[in-house]
């Protein structure tokens, strides 16, 4: 197949973004991903098939989806009951609804397509010196596409980062990180026991591949650290995380990224349980482990 | 901010602004003497018997002399808008201003013993004459296709001329004067200059007794200026001898001094200029629309001496800039109460120009553009605006600066693009345009209207209500509004066989109309011509003296007299694209469906609406229906610059709805882009309709840069935001090059107002009402009625922490 033709699932491109990355740039959200993160904000991007978002505010019991759906997952009611396991994301329901209750996430898209719309905005690239980030999910669990996606945003002269949690393949990451200019790349927990209770996976090969991402492929690198109180955010785990960035080398960052509630009632819409609750981090909670991760040799800063 | 400002500040708060009767009692008073006389000597002995009697006071503290008014806040009623009726009087009571018992009944009695001498009568005789008594315009004016409908044959919407609203009228008019020609060489060589042309007239030419009459009001009016200074001076005198405050007192009799000085002989100092400046601008002011223009630009030598030589800081400069700004904020004017209804509260476009470029090219802005930034800032006050000009060589520094006093919640400075508007003023035509030099030296005059410091000027603006325009294309020349026939038959266009064709007659008839359009501001333009000269501003024009003109009879090499704004533009051409799209090309619906459903306002078409408004629409990016809103408008500016001015060339194009698309949206009927009855019409003229836009800023800008900006006096693009897309410098410097991006690339201009968070309580109460605010969500800005409520409360929650 040739490169513009390979496809991935995309859940959402995301223009007009000023913090992942240098500049203005829009961001390609892909569909799939190994971790499964306690807190994570965007479960819509664990599973790469496409999933059917039920909004039940909006909701006016009418029926049409029931009478649309051709696997007869609905059942019809004031608040119709989708059974998940019977619904293979075909969008039926969605095309139907007069109020706008479902909605599709997840949509096979082609390189060209993806970067026709994401190179729409290249003027504003220019002038910024943005580009396109990609994220997920996880990039990587698509590499061919990935990396034809960023090759492809490089012809067109565009800067390219990406933002993974590094979780793959040796021969992934090669593929992937070889088109990109910027690597924004996630280290959840220095421990690995503690990485795997939290993320549902160990953390050596994410620090080797880090460590050849930046020290071997030689990309310019920010580590991104979320902080989840009560999950990562000890000193002890600060200190280890802003030394391993240290140990990348000069030119490395370190940005902390408070833990948000954004994500607050997806899981209710994809039909899974609510996924735990953390507090969030103040401003002058955010600043101290600032200061604490650039007394460890690291340029640090809050928020990307 | 020094305790002086802060104090100033402070005694703004006042809850009713007097009526004064003083400008309208010696306006009459005069005219009743000179009844008889030359129109150019009645103005010039009226403007002089004003600035001879007018009451002049200082407030305390204050450093600058001269004020808008007769008492302090006052706002003196404008005589050239006639008699004030008691209704008319008993609305600005009821509002937020009060008249002393006497005052009140002086005005009656001023009311009764001139009412032959108001020249307004004569404005709207001669404009009802031709307008209301021709049977093929009189229809025309009542069926609101420009604002506002007439009720009344003699000159109205109902209320006289003062209340027609939509038209510039008498004293609005857009014009930067030349204020560094004061500076360098003050009123008295004005005068010399006037006397010169008064020896070396030869009566050879037909125009030779109108110079002589110009030449004589120049003296008259510019030696009456000077005596207004001298008033001044002797008031800081007396003053100063009664002070008790040492301090207060050598203010007040360096005040003097430089009344003395000022503006009769040129200005040495800062302090002298920016008081020499404020002479001028008070001169022109009794418009609502007086612009400083290139305040940074004429300012600067007197600022870069000062400071060279140890005279001033920038301290002391910021708290002349600050104290400026309280006073604009004192200044009004009183209009009828429709026109007050349409421009929301206290409308004043009093507007400085900061940055651009030099005449060869070069970055212009100096530190003057960064102290005008930061007294709005600072002060916080709405009054005076400050407009940024923006090239490729805006310093990131000074487009960082704008857009702190932006975040601020100032929703100022406003940004232009300045490759489109110097474009406007060079690449019109061989017979009316500026060399680039010259066009560089453009400023916003009004809202965002360009034109170039004493080098243009524009009389009259109204508005065209597109959407209106072409439902009466639908209906065979047949207005709905009154039921009457306004237009031409272009055909019926049910039975039309390609969207090309039925195009071509919609656009048929916007021309037939627009040509009536033109006819109506050339009858306001011959009127006042004839009824309002102004020597003062006519003679601060480039060449203004010599010419011996008014400036309203003169040719400029770039005539800007007239223009015509287009309103729901953006409407119009989301509706030809529906119909191309659903009736041409998919055949889904046939005209004469659509004709009944736009009829029965789509009451009982539900779905068939919900289809036209499924269509694409402009504002995301779509080339499709972008194109077809770029060629409505390029349409609407071809058909302008094919219209005569009387003043010379043609009509040009504007586009700036103010708030016109409330009033025009509420006269036209459901239009084709699914929108029903009565709503309002998109705002400005580049923003996308309300809450159409779905893919944020970025393509907004795109569809935006579609349409051809050029021909346009000025376009608007409104935009919020909310303050954490503004959070760090590194977003300020985003944003800025957002701009620039925009702004070099076809755009002439853009707004921002930046959202708090009542605006954000409201939004979810009522989204209709917000469909364009913009927040930011975790790493993106995302329309805020379009996030689930619990997303809501966090973007709410986090606001009031990081403010």
């Amino acid at each position: 197949m040739s490169a513009p033709a390979l496809a991935a699932p995309v859940f959402n491109i995301q223009p007009f973004c000023l913090h992942d990355g240098p500049g203005i740039r829009t961001v390609v959200f892909l569909k799939g991903c190994p971790l499964r993160c306690l807190w994570c904000a965007n479960p819509e991007s664990h599973d790469a098939g496409p999933q059917l978002l039920y909004y039940k505010e909006k909701c006016t019991g009418c029926g049409a989806c029931a009478g649309a759906c051709p696997r007869g997952a609905i059942t019809p009611g004031l608040r119709p009951e989708t059974d998940r396991r019977r619904c293979t994301g075909c969008g039926a329901c969605a095309k139907v609804c007069p109020a706008g209750a479902r909605e599709l996430c997840g949509r096979r898209m082609t390189v060209a397509e993806v970067l026709e719309e994401a190179l729409g905005d290249r003027l504003f690239f220019e002038e910024s010196g943005g580009g396109v980030t990609l994220s997920g999910g996880e990039p990587l669990v698509h590499p061919a596409f990935s990396a034809a996606l960023l090759a492809g945003a490089r012809a067109a002269g565009v800067h390219t980062a990406v933002e993974s949690c590094s979780y793959a393949p040796r021969e992934a990451v090669d593929l992937v990180y070889a088109h990109a200019d910027l690597a924004l790349l996630d280290v959840k927990h220095m421990d690995s026991g503690t990485h795997r209770r939290l993320t549902g996976v160990p953390n050596e090969g994410i620090l080797e591949n880090i460590r050849h991402i930046r020290r071997d492929l030689g990309v310019p690198t920010a580590i991104r650290m979320p902080v989840i109180p009560g999950c990562n955010d000890s000193e002890e785990n600060l200190r280890a995380t802003a030394r391993f960035a240290a140990s990348l080398g000069p030119d490395t960052a370190l940005h902390l990224l408070p833990c948000h509630r954004l994500g607050a009632g997806k899981a209710e819409r994809l039909g899974l349980p609510p996924a735990p609750e953390y507090s969030v981090p103040g401003a002058g909670r955010m600043e101290e482990l600032r200061a604490l991760a650039e007394a460890c040799g690291v340029p640090a800063q809050v928020g990307g | 901010m020094t305790d002086r400002v802060l104090r100033m500040k402070e005694s703004l708060r006042v809850n009713k602004y007097p009526l004064c009767v003083e400008l309208f009692r010696l306006a009459n008073e005069s005219l009743d003497r000179t009844g008889g006389e030359p129109m150019l000597l009645r103005r010039s002995k009226l403007h002089a018997h004003i600035l001879d009697n007018i009451t002049v006071f200082i407030e305390p503290e204050d450093l600058l002399c001269g004020s808008g008014a007769s008492k302090p806040f006052g706002l003196e009623m404008q005589y050239e808008y006639g008699v004030w009726t008691k209704d008319e009087v008993e609305a600005l009571k009821s509002e937020i201003y009060t008249i002393s018992p006497e005052d009140e009944e002086e005005l009656y009695r001023l009311n009764e013993r001139f009412a032959g001498n108001a020249a307004n009568q004569n404005l709207m005789e001669a404009m009802g004459k031709s307008l209301g008594d021709s049977e093929r315009l009189w229809p025309f004016m009542k069926s609101g296709v420009i604002l506002p409908p007439w009720k009344d044959r003699r000159g109205g919407s109902g209320g006289g001329f003062a209340m027609s609203g939509y038209g510039l009228g008498p004293g609005f008019s857009l014009v930067c004067v030349d204020y560094a020609l004061v500076l360098e060489k003050g009123a008295r060589s004005i005068i010399e200059e006037a006397k010169a042309c008064l020896r070396d007239l030869r009566y050879t030419t037909p125009d030779a007794v109108e110079k002589r009459n110009f030449w004589e009001g120049v003296v008259i009016v510019f030696e009456a200026w000077i005596r207004f200074a001298h008033r001044y001076a002797d008031l800081c005198e007396a003053l100063a001898g009664e002070e008790k405050d040492p301090r207060r007192a050598s203010e007040l009799r360096e005040m003097g001094r430089i009344c003395r000085k000022v503006p009769e002989y040129p200005a040495e100092t800062f302090r002298e200029a920016l008081q020499s400046f404020w002479f001028t601008f008070l001169m022109v002011c009794p418009s609502p629309t007086s612009t400083a223009g290139r305040f940074d630009q004429y300012m600067y030598p007197y600022y870069r001496r000062d400071v060279d030589e140890g005279r001033i800081t920038d301290g002391e400069v910021l708290e002349l800039l600050e104290i400026l700004r309280c006073k604009v904020m004192k200044l009004n004017r009183v209009s009828g109460k429709a026109n007050r209804q349409k421009n929301a509260g206290m409308a004043k476009w009093y507007n400085w120009t900061v940055g651009g470029q030099k005449a060869d090219g070069t970055d212009a802005s100096n530190e003057l553009s960064y102290l005008l930034l930061e007294a709005a800032k600072e002060t916080h006050l709405p009054h005076h605006t400050v407009t940024l000009r923006v090239h490729r060589g805006t310093p990131d520094e000074l487009m960082v600066k704008a857009l702190e006093c932006v975040r601020s919640g100032l929703g100022m400075p406003a940004f232009l693009g300045d490759e489109s508007y110097i474009r406007f003023f060079t690449e019109q035509s061989e017979t009316n345009r500026l060399t680039v030099e010259q066009a560089r030296d453009y400023c916003a005059t009004g809202c965002v209207d360009g034109n170039v410091q004493a080098e243009t000027r524009t009389q009259v603006a109204v508005f065209f209500i597109i959407p209106h325009a072409m439902d009466i294309a639908l209906h065979g020349g047949w207005c709905r509004y009154t039921k009457e026939r306004v237009g031409i038959d272009v055909g019926d266009v049910t039975k039309m066989e390609s969207f090309e064709e039925f195009k071509a007659a919609v656009f048929r008839e916007i021309a037939y109309l627009m040509g009536m359009a033109n006819e109506r501001l050339n009858v306001e333009m011959i009127a006042e011509r004839e009824l309002f000269p102004d020597v003062f501003r006519s003679a601060l024009m480039h060449g203004g003296v010599k010419a011996g003109k008014d400036m309203f009879s003169r040719r400029f090499p770039f005539e800007n007299g007239a223009v015509l704004g287009a309103v729901g533009g953006v409407n119009a051409g989301n509706g030809l694209y529906a119909v191309k799209k659903l009736v041409f090309d998919e055949k889904k619906y046939t005209m004469a469906q659509l004709l009944e459903a736009l009829d029965a306002d789509w009451e009982g078409y539900e779905d068939m609406r919900r289809e036209f408004r499924a269509v694409p629409k402009y504002g995301n990016a779509v080339r499709e229906v972008d194109e077809m809103v770029a060629e409505v408008y390029r349409f609407h500016a071809d058909t302008c610059l094919s219209l005569p001015c009387v003043y010379g060339d043609t009509l040009k194009p504007n586009a700036i709805s103010i708030s016109a698309h409330q009033p025009g949206g509420a006269l036209t009927g459901a239009t084709p882009d699914g929108r029903k009855g009565g709503e309002i019409l998109a705002d400005a003229s580049l923003s996308p309709d309300h809450g159409q836009d779905t893919h944020g800023p970025l393509a907004v800008f795109r569809s935006a840069m579609t349409v051809d900006q050029d021909a346009y006096q000025g376009t608007l693009m409104n935009m919020k935001f909310h303050p954490s897309a503004m959070g760090t410098r590194a977003d300020l410097e985003k944003l800025a090059s957002m701009i620039k991006t925009y702004l070099t690339h076809g755009g002439k201009h853009v707004q921002f107002n930046v959202v708090d968070r009542a605006e954000m309580e409201d939004a979810k109460v009522r989204p209709e009402a917000h469909p364009e605010l913009v927040v930011r969500v975790a790493g993106y800005s995302a329309y805020f009625t379009r996030l689930p409520e619990s997303i809501q409360d966090e973007v709410i929650e986090r606001t009031s922490q990081s403010l």
